[in-house]
Order: structure tokens, then C-alpha cells, then sequence
């Protein structure tokens, strides 16, 4: 801030002084009687004053303001305990695995199964094929291989023998 | 200084803190009681807009630095020890915030006390208009005086405008004022007698139609 502000005379700052109503009676008296255009500052002090003070407006929705103010002072509210969930994380995990159990049941206990139908269903497709009921065909697992063992073929006519 | 509690004109009327003594609510604060807190901003916040107005000159900026120094407040009312009444301290954080303002307006800005700026236009039906009912050429003569004053005290510096609002419009002894802005009394005498030269100065044909 600038402090350094043009120093009054002693005239100067006796008429801020009567003005502003800190003389005292007897000073101010003989302020105006040395000064005679004292009282027409005086009057023209009091019109800057009410024109100034006239314009003074009114602060609207007073609540919304002290609102506003309340919601940046008042503190974070604590952060709430933590709600207590329907399915903790154990009872997931634990929903988890059992979702598991019964999916592989029903995978080793249905589809399974049919690992071993698949070859029923093989036969089935070559009999119909063949047209022979004494064909049968059936999967042997050899060490993670597949193997097609199918019965009641012919041997294949000489003349089908490769040279 | 005027009380502010004995001030009724700008005193809300229905206000439940009007009786309630300012050091109670004041302590009740400083322990973090908000409602106490709410009460205080409720009892004074038309004078602290209207002082920050009457620097301000617009009354958007009025009512944003207003809540800043209430808040302010709240957050320094730990150093508060109530060896002045709590609205000469309050005066003191709302006349720094404005002046603050002010000064990063006046520097970052420019415009503010540039004299070839034109006068704002200001709507004579605003809600800041007077409420009694006027004919339309009072109103516009109404509207025309508060532009020449909104023009007039923008030619003021930033620190002659805080002295001329606080003892011309609020009243304030020259000593309340030097705590209010920090200053000797010899600095308020002085920039008050330069700021009300410029005012008549530039209101004078204003006054005299009065």
C-alpha cells in the first residue's frame, strides 16, 4: 500500500477536521469565522454525502448467500462407516467356487459322457452308412489320443488292394 | 462507529441474532459452531455488501467478495480476541479482500480507473433500484446520478476509495479507518481531503440539482 501520501497543510487538515465534525465547538466556530467559504464546503460535503449514502443497494436472497458461505466452511462430513454389503467379498469368493463345483459337475456328470457316447453315435452314423448292423465303432483313449476302433468291416475285395 | 446493532436500516428485520450479543455467537464460532457463524453472517451482511459495493461499484463483485471475507473470517477467527468489536474486525478482513481486489484489478485490469472509459449502463428497473415508486423521468434521473458516482469513485486509486467509502457513506472514525486499512490517521486526513476534492470535483453539478 502507498503510505506516502502529500502531507496537508495545517489549513487542509483543520478543514478535513471540521468537516468530518472532530473540531471542537469553540475551533470550529473560529475555523468558520477565518474561513468564511467554510460553510458553503460544509454544504457541499453534505450533498456529496447523501447523494453517496443514497445509493446504497440491497443484498437479495440473503440465504442462498449465507448458503453458500456455510457450504464452503463447514467441514467434509466424515466419510460414512462402509455400508455393510449384501455379498461381502468372502461370501463372492465363496459363491465363486461353488459356481465352479456345480459347473464342473454337470460338465464331468453331462458332457462327459458323451466322450464315451460320441462313440456310439459314431457307430450308429456307420452302420446307416455301411448298412450293416454288425458294425459297430467305439473310441479308445491312448494317451490323450483318440483312437476310431471299428468292428464287422469286410476285408476289402482284391481287386480294391492297392499295387 | 455506527453500532450495527442499533442500526436498523440495515439491520434485517426477523432476524433471530438481532439481540444475541456478537462475542457469544463470536465464541460459539470459534469452537466451529457454524449456526453461530450463520447467525453473524446473517446480522451483517448488508453492511458488508454495501460497503464493498460502494467500492466496488457493481454488485455482482459486491455479493462474491462479501461471501470471500466471510469466509475469511470464519477461517481467522482463531486470532480474534475480541479487543475490538467483531464488526470493526470484520470491517478490516471485507476492506482488505476489497482492496486486494482492487489493487489485482487495477494492475491486472487497467480499465478500472481509465477516465475515457464509458459509463456502464445500468438498468433503472434493477432489483438494486430504489423500491418506492417513481415516475420514469425520476428514475432515469435516479439511474443517471448512481452512473456519475459509479464513474466518479472508479477514478479513484484502490486506498482513496476504501477511506472515502468508509467515513463518507459508513461513517467511520479516522482511527477506525486507519485499522481498517492499516494507515496512520495523518494518511487518512490526507487521502480523505484529496478524494472528496476529486469527488466534488466530478459530482459537483450532480449535488448542486439537488
Amino acid at each position: 500500500m502507498n503510505n506516502s501520501e502529500p502531507t496537508l497543510t495545517q489549513s487542509q487538515e483543520k478543514l478535513t477536521a471540521y468537516l468530518d465534525g472532530t473540531l471542537s465547538p469553540a475551533d470550529a466556530a473560529a475555523f468558520e469565522k477565518a474561513n468564511p467559504e467554510a460553510l458553503v464546503e460544509r454544504r457541499q460535503h453534505e450533498r456529496l454525502q447523501t447523494i453517496l449514502r443514497k445509493q446504497a443497494p440491497t443484498l437479495g436472497h440473503g440465504d442462498f448467500f449465507n448458503h453458500q458461505i456455510l457450504r464452503e466452511i463447514r467441514p467434509e462430513p466424515a466419510a460414512a462407516p462402509a455400508k455393510r454389503t449384501f455379498f461381502p467379498l468372502w461370501r463372492l469368493a465363496f459363491a465363486a467356487a461353488a459356481c465352479l463345483l456345480v459347473a464342473s459337475g454337470i460338465y464331468f456328470g453331462a458332457v462327459g459322457p458323451q466322450k464315451n457316447g460320441s462313440g456310439e453315435y459314431f457307430a450308429q452314423v456307420l452302420s446307416v452308412k455301411a448298412g450293416d448292423e454288425n458294425i459297430s465303432a467305439h473310441i479308445i483313449d491312448a494317451g490323450g489320443m483318440a483312437v476310431v476302433w471299428i468292428d464287422g468291416l469286410d476285408s476289402l475285395p482284391n481287386n480294391y488292394v492297392l499295387e | 462507529m455506527n453500532n450495527p446493532e442499533s442500526n436498523t436500516s440495515n439491520g434485517e428485520p426477523g432476524n433471530p441474532a438481532e439481540g444475541a450479543n456478537d462475542l457469544d455467537l463470536v465464541a460459539s464460532a470459534q469452537r466451529g459452531d457454524t449456526v453461530a457463524f450463520d447467525a453473524l453472517i446473517t446480522k451483517y451482511r448488508q453492511r458488508c455488501f454495501v460497503m464493498i459495493y460502494h467500492m466496488t461499484r457493481n454488485e455482482e463483485d459486491a455479493w462474491d467478495l462479501a461471501q470471500d471475507g466471510f469466509v475469511k473470517a470464519w477461517k481467522s477467527l482463531a486470532n480474534f480476541r475480541g479487543q475490538s468489536g467483531f464488526y470493526t474486525w470484520l470491517y478490516r478482513i471485507m476492506t482488505n479482500v476489497t482492496l486486494d481486489w482492487l489493487r489485482r484489478k487495477h494492475i491486472h485490469g487497467g480499465q478500472e480507473f481509465d477516465d475515457t472509459i464509458g459509463l456502464r449502463r445500468i438498468d433503472p428497473a434493477a432489483a438494486t433500484a430504489p423500491k418506492a415508486v417513481m415516475e420514469p423521468a425520476e428514475r432515469i434521473a435516479d439511474a443517471e446520478i448512481r452512473q456519475r458516482i459509479d464513474a466518479a469513485i472508479e477514478k479513484l486509486s484502490p486506498e482513496h476509495r476504501a477511506v472515502a467509502v468508509l467515513r463518507e457513506i459508513e461513517g467511520l472514525d479516522y482511527q477506525e479507518i486507519a485499522d481498517a486499512i492499516g494507515c496512520s490517521i495523518g494518511t487518512v486526513m490526507s487521502r480523505l481531503f484529496y478524494a472528496r476534492k476529486k469527488l466534488q470535483s466530478l459530482l459537483q453539478d450532480v449535488y448542486e440539482q439537488l
